[in-house]
């Protein structure tokens, strides 16, 4: 299962999918589409602390977190 | 009466509300951090990050406000930066934020952040008094 992490007021809102369900992946699709639209940045985790923005959905990243819009404080 | 009353059982579910989140973006945090990063978070109250564009080191205490310290070659704070998320978030989840943002898009981040004009926590800290490191 893959996984994707919505940050928000709850803290975070999680959506699983299995990679290999087709409808399933495209309406994972759709979200990172409409969440990147509207100014989230999506980053996967890798190993060790490490992580990597992504430009586009990947359906095969195992952990995808949607950061909201950053600004100065 | 049955006002002030209604405003303290939502002041109540407010405050449960938010130590959840903030339970839950605590958890979050961890997950992403690496285990050096965990074991200093754990012991100091912060973590440290390298920027992905100048190799600077970066200290990102528990907080929201002026939290990051940028450090300079002797390891004590330069600036202060102050970067956020738009709306309501929990602390997790704003460092979280700020270690992902330094680690992977530290210009692009910095541009938008507010940067102290000079150190503020070293200011602070001579000002106080001496019981304070």
């Amino acid at each position: 299962m893959a996984t994707q992490i919505v940050m928000d007021h709850t803290g975070d809102s999680r959506h699983e999918f299995d990679p290999a369900d087709t409808a399933a992946v495209a309406e994972a699709e759709d979200r990172f589409k409409m969440l990147t639209g509207a100014g989230f940045t999506a980053a996967k985790r890798l190993s060790e602390g490490k992580s990597e923005i992504l430009r586009s959905f990947d359906p095969t990243v195992e952990e995808t977190l949607f950061i909201p819009r950053l600004r100065g404080g | 009466m049955a006002s002030s009353r209604f405003n303290g059982l939502y002041n109540v579910e407010t405050v449960v509300c938010n130590y959840a989140a903030e339970r839950r973006a605590q958890e979050l945090l961890r997950t992403w951090l690496s285990i050096d990063q965990c074991e200093q978070y754990d012991a100091q109250g912060f973590f440290e990050v390298v920027g992905s564009d100048t190799g600077k080191r970066y200290r990102i205490y528990r907080g929201h406000v002026f939290n990051i310290q940028e450090l300079d070659a002797f390891g004590e704070e330069a600036f202060a930066w102050c970067l956020t998320l738009h709306g309501l978030f929990a602390t997790g989840d704003i460092n979280l934020a700020q270690k992902i943002a330094l680690e992977t898009f530290e210009r692009r981040a910095l541009a938008i952040a507010n940067r102290s004009s000079k150190s503020t926590w070293r200011q602070a800290v001579r000002s106080q008094p001496s019981w304070l490191p």
